[in-house]
């Protein structure tokens, strides 16, 4: 049996419901840090997820916590992401656990996030306990959320804590009841050697650093690790627990949480989901629930100046030894020249792989619209993976297209609900069902397809909720689609970049909002700038940019130099983040706005 | 106060009737002419008052502040006598007296600016003493005045010869006080005139504006200003602009009005040799064309700029403030800037560009050689080849291309901390 004082668990809650407030109440109580070295939610060690308040990389951490009953129980913390976009980084999170917290804000209540974590977690036989938040905020009504609570997860009214993580209000109430409600860890240290791998880092050092959670046997320096993803072998050098930071240990045995270091070169060795094994205690059955990691929002990165092809190049292999999510291979465009497609979990993932790139890096880049990656059949019956727009096949050649859809979750107050079910009826979602999960919040379900969420969705959702709804989703596979590739063509060019491929009723009134667009960002050039769209090789829309005939300042004296010098340097300076395609000047907005422009435009 | 000597001005000289070796000849004269050692330098007085403000002005103006100008025209000249010591031996030929309004001085006012001004600067130098005034508010004997103080070129603000357009700007003045107000000028003893006059006005026409610069060309000023009316920030007309209870014309109707004097008034014998500024022979005004050469200026009053050859500072552009700092002792300047080389040379290119003479790429570009910048901006000369020219070391507008010359000029200017310069920066205007 494993070590019956340990408990492992994980906090779900939606974002800002206060989960990083709590786990800093945690480490306080637990002396597991002095106040001195408390630095304001300390596990969200990257600058990005501090300002955007989301947690990106899972950070686990080991306290120590004595309990009424006099013993000391270990507790691991593993911190999950948060966001849609890592819903399969969150379930093998969840899987290294054997409780939760399913932390809810008195004021919010349950959200889609928290619906969906929490299915998660039932799913992988979890032992919830909930607590409600941030219960001494003026406008909280903790009675209302306890009915949502109830109703989701089917608990007693009694079992629900209630704790104010900022005044720190009942927060040693839910350390007791981590050690009572949530079993310790079973597993066998005898048998054979599993763990689960549930992330990874990078150390410039000591190479790629596992996240494991012992199931079965034990690891320690000098055996020979294997995993089941990748048919190779590693030295153990080292293994530990996290602390603060990672602290070497003797051993890690069943039910432990820790970290391996044996040499490995690249993360993406270490698949997230994947068992590590070793040589001498070889276990024959992998852990349940691995899944390559795939990409599911495809886009092109392309250097302004293409001087930094390269150093994109570099930054892009910077990031990826942190990040194994992140996909590239080069590509090259007739409109930007020489580029990358990336693959990325979603779209923040894409938004965060990018605002790093821009702020770490010091590149200037335009990002071409995100799309998904379509199933085409050809012709001749053969089934081609389609991942960009400008690959996809003449019109003619193709058989059928098949399209990603996902299951979407979306809570919002009842008041939204008609609005919400319009917006999902635009986007070409079929309606599931609906249920009540208290008198002021109301579940949604519908199937949708990507491409679709991922265009403008939450948004449009935040707009007809008044920013009440919430929403998350997961992929349920390909349907066939009746699709269509939109070209946009400048100065009689096609622009492969601006391609799109969308649903055939949509095609006339976003060739028409496109070319609108298009029309108010590109500037005025020397000579008359036609913009079209085209289905195949009927054009369905045109505007025209006309040409600049006059800019001249009448008046310029003394006074004005300066102003006017800073005038033109602006001027210049924003020519610079222009890029030309033949002799068309396109700003880096063009390539942008193609996401604002709306079907019913 | 020297004679209006013509003979050196480089502008206002008939190219097209020269050979190519003549034309040579003179642009290389011309560049002598801008060479440091023979640069010259002007001072601006600033006089903000109106008897109203029109619509479109983003001067820095005030109308109904008569009861400040003994005050002012005192500040003034403390402002110069706080000048003296840091002014080192520096020729200044021109003095340009603008504003608003300064022919509302009286000539006493101005008699006291000129004293203070001579003590400190000494005005034995100065070729080309311009004033400001309105029609209507310019008498025969105030003209003639001022002309006995020295001023020898009058700039008059007549914008239309239409009477509804003139009310639609604002302006006091209706058509008939423009001929007399130049009559009284001629008879005060004034013979270089210059005249400012408006396109682009809301409800202008070409025809309207034709029988406008005939009716000028009769009266026979030396220089005319034949400015492009320009909607600017925090005006009525911009309020109104954006309120749509004003439509600005169309830009053809704009660039036929452009052309349509670019084309006329040289038929005249007015060069245009500046964007929206036609001279007769050797009336070029010599003191914007220090500004346009990128030439040292000192400015006084509130709201003026002065420049030395690498930095620009300027005073407080509020009347009260600027009285309030003299009289206190203080300095009126509110801020100013060092040009770094490359700002320096992205201003000789914004405004050189502007003359139709052009810049030199070697003496005001600072490049090696005529080759050398050809090799630096290939891409632009054949991008804007209809509209920049290069001819021997002088590269400039095209008439098509001065439509476009804020473009231009931008699309040339240099960026980042490392130029492309070869020359030694040149030392640093002994001015203040």
């Amino acid at each position: 049996m494993a070590d019956q004082l340990v408990r492992n668990f994980c906090i779900i809650a939606h974002i800002d419901h206060g989960k990083s407030t709590l786990a800093d109440r945690f480490l306080e109580l637990t002396h597991t840090l002095t106040t001195k070295e408390m630095q304001a939610q300390v596990l969200d060690d990257m600058d990005l997820e501090r300002e955007r308040g989301i947690t990106i990389k899972a950070h686990p951490i080991r306290m120590v916590y004595r309990h009424t009953d006099g013993k000391d129980y270990v507790f691991n913390l593993i911190d999950t992401p948060g966001h849609v976009d890592f819903t399969y980084e969150v379930s093998r999170s969840l899987a290294a656990c054997e409780g939760a917290l399913l932390l809810v804000d008195a004021a919010q209540g349950v959200e889609a996030q928290t619906v969906s974590n929490a299915y998660l977690a039932i799913e992988n036989d979890l032992q919830l306990v909930p607590v409600i938040n941030k219960a001494d905020l003026p406008n909280a009504r903790v009675d209302d959320v306890k009915t949502q609570i109830v109703d989701l997860i089917g608990c007693e009214e009694s079992d629900i804590l209630i704790t104010s993580a900022k005044t720190g209000q009942g927060v040693e109430a839910i350390l007791e009841a981590i050690v009572e409600h949530i079993p310790p860890p079973g597993g066998d240290p005898d048998g054979d050697t599993r763990a689960l791998v549930f992330d990874s880092t990078y150390d410039s050092f000591r190479g790629a650093v596992a996240y494991v959670r012992m199931v079965d046997g034990c690891l320690k320096k000098g055996l020979t690790a294997e995993l089941f993803a990748h048919d190779r072998s590693y030295e153990i050098d080292e293994v530990g627990i996290f602390r603060m930071k990672r602290h070497p240990a003797e051993r890690l045995t069943a039910g432990d949480v820790g970290y391996v270091i044996a040499g490995i070169k690249d993360v993406a060795y270490l698949e997230v989901g994947d068992t590590l094994t070793t040589a001498d205690s070889r276990a024959t059955q992998r852990l349940p629930g691995y899944k390559p990691i795939k990409p599911m929002v495809f886009t092109g990165l392309y250097p302004i100046s293409s001087e930094d092809y390269e150093l994109l190049r570099s930054s892009l292999d910077r990031l990826r030894l942190n990040d194994a999510s992140l996909s590239y291979v080069p590509e090259t465009s007739t409109a930007l020249g020489f580029g990358f497609r990336c693959g990325f979990l979603g779209l923040l993932h894409m938004e965060i792989v990018q605002e790093r790139l821009e702020r770490e890096f010091d590149l200037n880049l335009i990002t071409t619209p995100p799309n998904v990656e379509y199933e085409v059949v050809t012709d001749d019956g053969e089934l081609i993976r389609v991942d960009s727009p400008a690959d996809m096949p003449h019109a003619g050649a193709i058989r059928q297209i098949r399209e990603p859809y996902v299951a979407a979750e979306i809570i919002t107050p009842p008041d939204y609900l008609g609005g919400v079910m319009k917006l999902c009826q635009d986007k070409r979602g079929s309606y599931k069902n609906t249920h009540y999960l208290s008198p002021s919040k109301v579940q949604l379900r519908y199937e949708l397809p990507l491409a679709e969420v991922i265009f403008d969705f939450f948004d449009r959702l935040k707009s007809v909720s008044r920013g009440y709804a919430s929403y998350d989703y997961e992929f349920i596979g390909h349907r066939p689609g009746e699709l269509k590739k939109l070209d946009i063509l400048i100065a009689g060019e096609v622009v492969d970049t601006l391609s799109r491929i969308i649903h055939k009723n949509h095609t006339n009134a976003q060739g028409r909002a496109l070319c609108k667009k298009l029309k108010e960002v590109i500037h005025r050039q020397q000579f008359e700038v036609v913009i079209q769209a085209a289905t195949g090789s009927r054009i369905i829309a045109r505007e025209s940019v006309k040409p600049l005939r006059k800019n001249v300042t009448a008046k310029c004296y003394g006074g004005d130099i300066t102003r006017k010098r800073k005038l033109l340097e602006r001027q210049r300076a924003g020519k610079k983040r222009m890029k030309q395609l033949g002799r068309v000047e396109i700003p880096q907005e063009a390539f942008l706005s193609i996401m604002e422009v709306e079907h019913g435009d | 106060m020297g004679d209006q000597d013509s003979s050196n001005l480089p502008v206002g000289i008939d190219y097209q009737s020269r050979s190519d070796a003549a034309r040579a000849a003179v642009e290389e004269k011309n560049s002598r002419a801008n060479s440091p050692v023979a640069s010259t330098a002007g001072i601006y007085i600033h006089v903000p008052f109106c008897r109203a403000k029109c619509l479109y002005c983003d001067f820095y103006s005030l109308a109904e502040r008569d009861d400040v100008v003994d005050r002012f025209v005192n500040c003034i000249t403390e402002e110069i006598h706080g000048a003296a010591g840091q002014v080192r031996d520096r020729r200044f030929d021109t003095l340009y007296i603008g504003g608003g309004t300064p022919s509302l001085l009286t000539p006493g006012h101005l008699e006291s600016i000129m004293n203070a001004l001579q003590k400190v600067l000494g005005l034995n130098r100065i070729v080309e003493f311009t004033l400001e005034a309105n029609p209507g508010e310019a008498p025969e004997e105030k003209l003639r005045a001022f002309r006995d103080l020295g001023v020898n070129r009058l700039s008059l603000g007549f914008q239309s010869f239409d009477a509804g357009l003139l009310k639609f700007l604002g302006r006091l003045h209706d058509p008939r006080d423009c001929s007399r107000t130049f009559e009284a000028a001629r008879r005060a003893g004034f013979d270089n005139i210059s005249v400012d006059i408006l396109f682009n006005v809301p409800g202008q026409t070409l025809q309207c504006w034709q029988s406008d610069l005939a009716a000028l060309v009769e009266l026979g000023p030396e220089h005319i200003s034949a400015y492009s009316l320009t909607v600017e920030r925090g005006t009525p007309l911009d309020d109104m602009v954006a309120a749509g209870q004003v439509c600005m014309p169309a830009e053809e109707v704009d660039t036929a009005l452009y052309a349509w004097t670019r084309q006329y008034l040289p038929g005249w014998g007015y060069h245009a040799y500046e964007i929206s500024n036609y001279a007769r022979n050797g009336r070029a005004c010599r003191h914007n064309l220090h500004y346009w050469r990128g030439e040292p200026y000192l400015g006084f009053g509130p709201a003026a700029h002065g420049f030395d050859g690498t930095r620009r500072w300027w005073n407080v552009r509020d009347l009260d403030k600027y009285l309030k700092l003299i009289e206190g002792g203080d300095s009126p300047v509110a801020g100013g800037e060092e040009l770094n080389i490359i700002q320096l040379r992205n201003e000789k290119l914004a405004l050189g560009l502007r003359l139709s003479r052009g810049i030199s790429v070697t003496v005001d570009l600072g490049y090696e050689s005529v080759a050398d910048f050809i090799s630096k901006y290939e891409g632009q000369l054949e991008s804007w080849a209809d509209h920049l020219v290069l001819v021997g070391e002088q590269l400039s507008l095209t008439e098509q291309g001065t439509l476009l010359a804020d473009t231009i000029a931008a699309d040339l200017f240099l960026e980042g901390r490392k130029p492309a310069l070869h020359r030694k920066r040149r030392p640093p205007a002994a001015l203040l």
